[in-house]
Parts: structure tokens; sequence; C-alpha cells
């Protein structure tokens, strides 16, 4: 597989008051591939975030470097952050469209572009897109976040817990819709999460990450569509507890 | 069908407000009697049946004439209020300007930094005599220090309000491409929108005291200029009187831009 995403060596280091200077990723060394569902995931404080920061360019490493072997030009970066990142003084078709909007696209052109969206992420365009972000659920704003980042044609989707605080159902809904997304546009996807089941459900990849070193890195061969009942497999639960054990790499 | 339960919601407010106005009335009125000194504290039958109809004296009118009284009164609150509205708008657009230059240019911003922090802990009033001698008394002294006073607080909240942004909005919009032109229209100007509507507001409250200052001071026009007259004479009764006028004017500007303040609120 094609190498998009190259971290060398990479360091994060953080000076915070009070605490001093700590760590967040240490000599980091990950290649990510072209069209990878790549999902990261380990505790609260691990440097999962701080991978997704590096690689939108919202954050700078400290020392090593992050190389794009395949690219001259910037990537087209969809990034669908863990607090909800949509903009609340915009209607939910406003919200879809603004990166058309940003590129100068016709309004006529862009209301037919935020049906489509909102069908592709699973809401219905009469009900949803006349909508303001405080009349949707959370499960709703998820989708919306990840409808703009889709209509921003990015072939990088970066996902930060995007299903986190959410109920089961809508949960597996969010995934399934990933899943679906992924394989209709064949996008890196870089997901991260700290729901082991969410990584390996999704994932091509998981990587475990433990303090900023990664403490393990394990292939998913389960055959895609994955359905939701394929959770409770003997081949499922094995994943999960070569993850969990680190018995991997 | 009529929604019962709102119109409960939308009674009860206003049955608390005047019960609340009712209330502060009785106990004037009977603070009045006890004191019984209607030159320290007159009651209300004493300032409606004497103190309102003798401001026609302000009209040249010697003794108590309701007309006279009540077209100096209409003609002094218009002075005032033309000089808040003028003050205001002004002042507003300076502020917020001054706000984002602030935000915007480093060096604008390490350069006022120290000024802001020694600007924040004069207060607005005791400047009153500066403009007052730049000015000589002139109306545009009046002008232009409303107008200073309101931008210095404006300027301070849309700062504020910018710097209060979540950063996730202004990542956000970079990465989906915008420039940062675009990034202001579409991301900083309406995101800051809230909570500047809450500067502007106490902003307004505040216009009629420093309207109030300078007029006290510099003015030959005006309820402030009334209100110092008033104050010369020890005319107690008088000054109540401006004191309410003051205070339904500021009432009636704020439900003046309300409209507008809720706009700036409306997907909060």
């Amino acid at each position: 597989m094609e190498t998009l995403i190259k971290f060398e060596c990479v360091t994060k280091q953080y000076i915070a008051s009070g605490r001093g200077a700590y760590k967040a990723l240490v000599n980091l060394n990950l290649s990510i591939g072209k069209g990878e569902l790549l999902t990261i995931v380990g505790p609260s404080g691990a440097g999962k975030t701080t991978v997704l920061n590096l690689i939108g360019g919202i954050e700078n490493p400290s020392s090593g470097k992050i190389v794009l072997p395949s690219l001259d030009t910037q990537l087209a970066t969809g990034y669908v952050f863990q607090a909800n990142t949509i903009f609340p003084w915009r209607t939910v078709q406003r919200n879809l469209t603004y990166p058309l909007e940003l590129r100068g696209v016709d309004r006529n052109l862009r209301q037919e572009k935020a049906v489509q969206l909102c069908e592709m992420i699973g809401l219905s365009p009469e009900t949803f897109l006349s909508k303001y972000p405080k009349e949707l659920s959370g499960g709703e704003s998820r989708r919306v976040a990840i409808g703009m980042a889709l209509a921003r044609e990015a072939s990088l989707l970066l996902l930060d817990e995007p299903t986190s605080q959410l109920d089961y159902l809508t949960k597996w809904s969010i995934q399934n819709t990933i899943q679906r997304l992924w394989l209709q546009k064949r996008f890196t996807v870089v997901l991260v999460t700290h729901d082991l089941e969410e990584a390996i459900f999704l994932g091509d990849r998981v990587i475990g990450l433990q303090a900023g070193v990664i403490a393990c890195e394990v292939r998913i061969d389960l055959p895609r569509p994955r359905i939701d009942h394929m959770r409770t497999t003997k081949e499922f639960g094995a994943y999960r507890e070569q993850i969990v054990t680190g018995n991997n790499r | 069908m009529r929604d019962v339960s709102s119109k409960r919601t939308f009674c009860k407010p206003l049955f608390l407000r005047i019960g609340f106005i009712l209330f502060v009335l009785v106990v004037w009125e009977g603070l009045a009697l006890w004191v019984s000194k209607p030159k320290l504290m007159p009651d209300l039958a004493f300032l409606c049946v004497h103190s309102l109809p003798s401001l026609a004296v302000f009209g040249g009118v010697s003794g108590e004439d309701w007309n006279v009284a009540i077209r100096v009164l209409f003609s002094n609150v218009l002075v005032t209020l033309l000089r808040i509205v003028i003050g205001f708008i002004l002042g507003s657009i300076l502020g917020v300007l001054t706000g984002l230059c602030i935000y915007y240019v480093q060096s604008v911003k390490h350069g006022t930094s120290a000024l802001l922090a020694a600007a924040r802990s004069v207060p607005l009033f005791a400047l009153i005599p500066l403009f007052l001698y730049w000015f000589s008394g002139q109306e545009l002294g009046i002008y232009l220090y409303i107008t200073f006073a309101v931008a210095t607080v404006i300027a301070t909240s849309t700062y504020v309000a910018v710097v209060n942004i979540a950063p996730q909005y202004v990542h956000q919009s970079r990465l989906m491409g915008a420039s940062k032109i675009q990034m202001f229209r579409t991301v900083i100007f309406p995101a800051m929108q809230p909570e500047l509507a809450g500067g502007l507001r106490n902003t307004l409250g505040l216009c009629w005291a420093f309207s109030l200052g300078a007029e006290y001071m510099a003015a030959k026009s005006g309820i402030g200029y009334l209100l110092y007259q008033s104050y010369l004479y020890a005319d107690m009764g008088k000054l109540i009187v401006f004191a309410f006028v003051y205070g339904c004017c500021g009432w009636m500007t704020y439900f003046a831009v309300r409209p507008c303040l809720r706009w700036m609120r409306r997907w909060v």
C-alpha cells in the first residue's frame, strides 16, 4: 500500500503550568497508507488527539518530522473534532455546504449538494436542512460534522472520538455510516477512540497508544462490509484479547 | 388551540413586575409619610402635583405649568437621547474596530496591553474634566466624551468576545480552506456576536450615566443639565422626577434595541 503520511521519530512536548514539561508523543514512528482506515486506541492522555492535530497541521512536532511521500501539495483534510465543531450560528444546510461556500460554488448547486450530503450521512433533508445545531441530538451533530468533511471532498478524514458520549444504537449507526462512506469513497481515515470494539470493528489496522508510545499494532482481517453481529464472534474477541495483552507486533 | 401554559408563563413575570413596582411605591409612600418632610423625602402626591409641573421653571415660567413642564421635559430628553444615540453608534463602531485591531495586529496588542490595563483602572467619569477643558464645554465635547467612553468599553468587550471563540471553530474553518477574510466573515464575526451583544446591552445602560456625567458638567441642555440645576437648589422633588425619567428612558432604549440584541444571540 502506498504511504500517505509518515511519522519519523516524532516527539510532541507540552509545557503545562504546574506540571512542567510533559511528552504527549515520544519518538513515534508510524506510516499511514493511502486509502487505509487506521484506528488509534488508548486511554485518556495517551496522545491520540495529538496525533490527529499533528496530521491536521493544527500543531507542529517538537522534534522529528511528518512527511507526505506521495504528495507535493497540502492534503485536503476533513477533521471531525472531539468537541462538537459544527458552527452553531449556521443551519445544517449552511454547515454542510460551508466548504463549498468558501470555494465560491453557486447557491443552487450548494443547495443540491446539501440534499445529497444529508442523505449520505443518513439524515432526512426535509427535516434537518433548516435546523440549527442547537436543535440536533449528539448523534445528529456528529453526522453533520462528518458531512462537512465530505463536502470538503477530503482525501484524508480525521475522526476524533466520533461516537463518544452517544448511546449504543446511535454509536453503532454512526460506525456503520463511517464504514459505508469509507467503502464508497475509499479516502484515508484516521480514527481515534478509546472504545476498543469500535477500533476493531472499523479499522484495517489498530494502533494502541500508551503514554505517547505505540504499545501494540494489530492488523484486522475481518471481511468487509463488517456487520454488527461480528462484534460477538470469536475472531473479534481474539483481536480484542490481542490488543489488550499487547501481544502483537 | 391556544397554549394556556405559555400564556401563564408570559403573564406571571408581568404580574411580578407590576407587583414589585407597586411594592416599591408603597414603601416609598410609607417612608415619606413617616419622615413627613416633603423637602427631604416628598411623597408621591407631592411629586405629581408640585414637582413635575414646577419643571416649567426651566422653560422660563415661574410657578407650576403642566404644558410648559412637559414640553421642557420632552425637549431635554430628546437632546440627551440624540447625544446618546450618536455617541453610542459612533463609539460602538469605533470600539468594535479597535477591539478587532487589538486582536488581529500583534504589534497593536503588545503596544496597547499596558495602556489598556492602566485605562481600565481609571474611572471614565474622571476624564470628564479633561474633555471639559479641551472643548470648553462645547456640544462637540459631550459627543466626543460619550463616543470615547462607549468605545473604551466596547473595545474591551469585542476583544474578550473574539478571544473567547472556541479555537475548534477557527481550526475547522482553516482546515476547510478558509482565507483570513473568509474566516473573519464566516466564523469570527458571527461567533463573537452573542458576547458582544451582552457588552452592547451593558454599555447602552452606561450611556445614560456617561451622558449624565457630561451634561452635569458641561451642557446647557439635556436632563443631566436640568438635574444639576435642581441639585444646586436642593430641589429633592425634581431630582426624584429626573431619576424616574432616567429609569424610563433607559428602559425604553433597551426595548428599542432588544430585537437587534436578540438577533445577535439568535443561535445561542
